[in-house]
This record gives C-alpha cells, structure tokens and sequence, in this order.
C-alpha cells in the first residue's frame, strides 16, 4: 500500500476529529454563562404552579427579585411564618419600585404544584413561584441556599445576590435588622453603586437532585 | 493464595456482611441511648441533638479565666456546623449572659470535619462536639457563687435541616483566692478531649510560615508525618475564597488559597483572611489558626500573621 492510499482514511478521521471538536466547542458556546454580578443575567424559562411559562426575557425593563425557596426549610418558614420578612421585604420592594417583580424559585428535588400551591394558599403568597425540579436554573444562578436572594435591574444585569437579612440567628427585631435586598432596590433606584453586591446567604441547603453515577 | 488465605476471605467478607445490620442496630440503640428517639422519628432538633453546659473548672477565683463549655451529643448522621458552615447550613452560636464584672471571650470551635452535600462542602461536627467560651472574673471577686446563662442556637442537618435553640445556666462556687478553681469536673475527660481540638497558634508550628501574595494565601510547613492536610476556611465579609491546592512532599506541605477580596462587601468589620490548617484528617490531628489581617482598601497589612488559639467568634 502506498503512502498516498494510507493517507485517506487518516485525513477523514482528522476531518471527523475536527468536526466532533467544533460541535463540542459550539455546544460549549450555547450553555448559557453562569450568573455573575455586573453582568447580564441569564435567561431562563420555567413554570409556575399554574403551569403557566415564565421567562426572565419576559421582564425586560423592570426590575426582578428571585427567591430561592423550599417550604420545608425551616429558615423559609421563619421568613414566612412568625417575622413574614418576605411578605415585608417585597411589599418594601414594591414600594421603591412599583413595577418590580417578584419571582420565587424552587429547586428542591421532587419540589410538585401540590405542595407548592397549599404553601402559596396557607401564606397567602401573591407572586408566581416557580418550578425548577431539576435544578438547571438553581445551577445557573449558582443558588446555594434557601432563601437566596438575587437582585436584577431594569437593564437585567445582576446587581445584588446573597442574604436576604444580616439576621441568621432570626432574633433581631426588625428595626435592627438590615434587609439586604430592600438596600440594594434602594440603591439601584438612586443610581449608586450597590454595596454590598454580596452578603453569604444564610439557611438551608438547596435540596438539588444528587448526581448520579458519573456525575 | 496460600489455604488461610482462602478461607480468611470468604470469611471476612461473611463477617464483613452481618456487621453492615448489626452495625445498624448498635447505632440505633446508641441513639435511643442518648436521645430517647429512633432516627426515622427525629421531628424536632431537640430530639437530634442534647445540649448540656459544664465548667471546665468547679471554682473560680479572682481574676481567674475558666472556660463554660456547651458540650452538644448529636444524634447518628446528622450533624451541626463550625463557625463557618461552608456552602449551606449555618453556625453554631453561643451567646452567654455573665454576671457583672465579667469578661466573656469569644466562642472557641473545635477542628471541624468537612462533610460534601449536594449544595458543596459544608463543615461541623458529628457525635459530640463542644465549644468553649472563656469568662474572666473580676480582680474583686467575692466568695460565694455566680450564676451563667448561655443561650444556644444551632441549625442540625441530616437530609433535612431543623433550627435548634436551648437555654442553659451554670452556677459556679467563687472562691476568695486566685488558687481556688477546685476540684475538676465530671466532664473533665470529656473537655480535655474536645480543649485539644481546639486550634493553636500557626506560631506553635516550629518551621511553619504564612503570607499573602497576589490574591494567594501561602502556608508551608512540616507535614508531621501526615500524608494530608486540610484547609477550613474562615471567610470574613469582603473576603471570599476559592478552592485550596495542596502539595504534600518529603513531609512537607504547601498550601496555596486563592482569595478575592472587596471591600465594599465586608459590611464595616475588619477585614482578614483567616482560616484552620489541619494536619491529617482526623478531628484530633493538631490543627493551627492562620489569621492575617487586611487594611481597608483590602491590601495585606504586612502585619505578622497571628492566631488566637482557635477561630472565635467576637461575644
């Protein structure tokens, strides 16, 4: 066999090579970049508990606030139940900026609308909570704790994420307590700098779907 | 594989079998023990976790340092977390109402275990772990008794999470001499144990040095004989950390921590980058305290870094 023929194949595999490379490293460019603060935040598309489509494209121009929740932590149920830090937080939010909007995320494993909308009823909940049982948009957002609070402004970049509070105990009255996200409405209504972009959220682990063998 | 060979395997794999049950059992047992509850009926965090508060000394004099130690007996497989819980969960926390004139210390942690969750890597203790708090009486303490409240908050996991709270006093003898601590304490083994855990001073680690340098904590020193060493960090407002590298080599170890620091997120407080060093693995492996503190604007003070024999935190 000459050197020629013997090259042949050789060539087609170093095509198919490069070609499995360039697929690989397109599939690499259209995974959506991770949530950072200072830069645009990214889109994403989950229901609710009416099975209605909710995508963060869908708020162009206002601001958004995302909660990560899970009505079986206790933190959650703290901010919910006894202070309704949440209920005020949001009403504060409201009230600097009327067109805000309040997203909560649940990205518990096996998280269903049953149990979610009993929790929606029992606390009289008024904005959409979301469905993320598999976790991808928890992953992207990089949302480690329940509650995990991210603050997204009119342009939709990523101003503040972290704490809800500076109250992890939960005993400070609240005339003592600093609300994290209503400081960082505040500051984006004004114009200023948020500072701070990022406090260590306190309070449960969010509950991912454990990987499985191979990752 | 010589005939004992063959049949010490099946046997061991026998034996190896029947003790994954009986195992089950004895820490079933172990746990109605301490808790008076059977794992699958752990609703409350009382139920998981027993808190009790001992002295490390029966009497205390004038001017004298005792320490009050909240020893917590944690039910099997959960766990409660140090002062920095890591990626989820949230700290242990004391805070201790002492009489006029005293001095309360920070709270002391143990060398903690790294736990992985799904969320990351979370640190806290398993079993039974106690944290300390020095209390310091005044120089004119008078003989008689003195009474200490310490209130406790605790988050305790296992697949779910459940806030724990508890109250506990102690009253302490007084005596009118300095030399007058007493007698130790039923708990004295107990704390020792647990008092040895606690991290020292990176000073007290002959050949061992630490510094910052572009973005880098970097700690070497001798292994110990250890073919690991872990690294706890400690991060402060403003200060957060990346992922640790570590290089054991001809028993000597190289630690370098990546580190960011923004000083429009440390909320007021002093800025540092802090963290335990632990030789090993183990929770009763020496570990050390590295603290190295920041100026304002986040850059290193040049200050030696220092330790104050265990990661605490402020009363």
């Amino acid at each position: 066999m000459s050197a020629r023929t013997r090259s042949k194949p050789f060539f087609g595999l170093c095509l198919a090579v490069l070609a499995l490379g360039c697929l690989l490293a397109m599939a690499e460019d259209e995974k959506p970049t991770k949530a950072k603060i200072g830069e645009k935040a990214p889109n994403f598309t989950l229901k609710d508990t009416k099975e209605q489509e909710r995508s963060l494209s869908d708020f162009k121009g206002k601001t958004v606030i995302l909660e990560w929740t899970n009505p079986e932590c206790p933190y959650v149920r703290k901010h919910y139940g006894p202070t309704k830090s949440m209920e005020k937080t949001s009403r504060k939010v409201k009230e600097l900026d009327s067109t805000a909007v309040w997203l909560a995320i649940d990205s518990t494993y096996g998280t269903t609308e049953k149990k979610l909308n009993f929790w929606i009823e029992q606390h009289d909940i008024k904005y959409p909570i979301l469905l993320d049982a598999d976790g991808t948009v928890g992953h992207l957002y990089d949302a480690r704790r329940t509650p995990h609070m991210f603050v997204i402004d009119k342009k939709g970049v990523l101003r503040y994420h972290g704490a809800i509070d500076d109250n992890p105990l939960l005993t400070k009255p609240e005339e003592e307590t600093t609300n994290y996200v209503v400081n960082a409405v505040k500051q984006i209504v004004k114009g200023d700098v948020v500072s701070p972009d990022y406090v260590k959220p306190y309070g449960c682990t969010v509950k991912y779907k454990r990987p499985g063998p191979g990752g | 594989m010589t005939r004992q060979a063959q049949i010490t395997a099946p046997l061991m794999l026998l034996l190896a079998l029947l003790s994954l049950p009986l195992g089950g059992r004895a820490a079933q047992a172990q746990h109605r023990l301490q808790t008076g509850a059977k794992p699958a009926e752990i609703q409350t965090a009382e139920q998981a976790v027993q808190v009790r508060l001992a002295g490390d000394a029966a009497a205390i004099g004038p001017g004298q340092t005792i320490r009050l130690a909240v020893i917590f007996t944690i039910a099997p497989h959960w766990h409660i977390y140090w002062l920095n819980p890591g990626d989820s969960g949230a700290p242990t926390n004391l805070t201790v109402t002492a009489p006029e004139g005293f001095t309360v210390g920070g709270t002391l942690f143990p060398r903690p275990e790294a736990f992985t969750e799904t969320a990351g890597t979370t640190y806290g203790y398993e079993r039974e772990t106690v944290l300390f708090v020095p209390v310091t009486a005044p120089k004119d303490l008078k003989e008689g008794e003195v009474s200490f409240d310490v209130d406790i908050f605790y988050l305790v996991c296992r697949d779910r999470c459940l806030i724990g709270r508890a109250a506990e006093s102690l009253r302490i003898a007084t005596a009118a001499t300095a030399a007058g601590s007493g007698p130790s304490t039923a708990d004295t083994q107990t704390l020792r144990r647990h008092a040895d855990r606690l991290p020292r001073p990176l000073t007290e680690l002959p050949g061992a040095s630490a510094r910052l340098e572009e973005g880098l904590l970097l700690v070497t020193g001798p292994a110990g004989g250890h073919e690991t060493v872990e690294f706890f960090p400690l991060p402060v407002p403003g200060v957060t950390f990346g992922e640790a590298e570590i290089v054991v080599e001809d028993d000597r170890f190289r630690l370098a921590v990546p580190f960011q620091v923004k000083p429009q997120n440390a909320l007021g407080q002093t800025m540092s980058v802090r963290g335990v060093l632990g030789l090993g693995r183990s929770v009763s492996d020496p570990c050390y305290d590295l603290l190295l503190p920041l100026e304002s604007d986040g850059r290193p003070t040049g200050a030696v870094p220092s330790g104050t024999g265990g990661p605490e935190r402020s009363p």
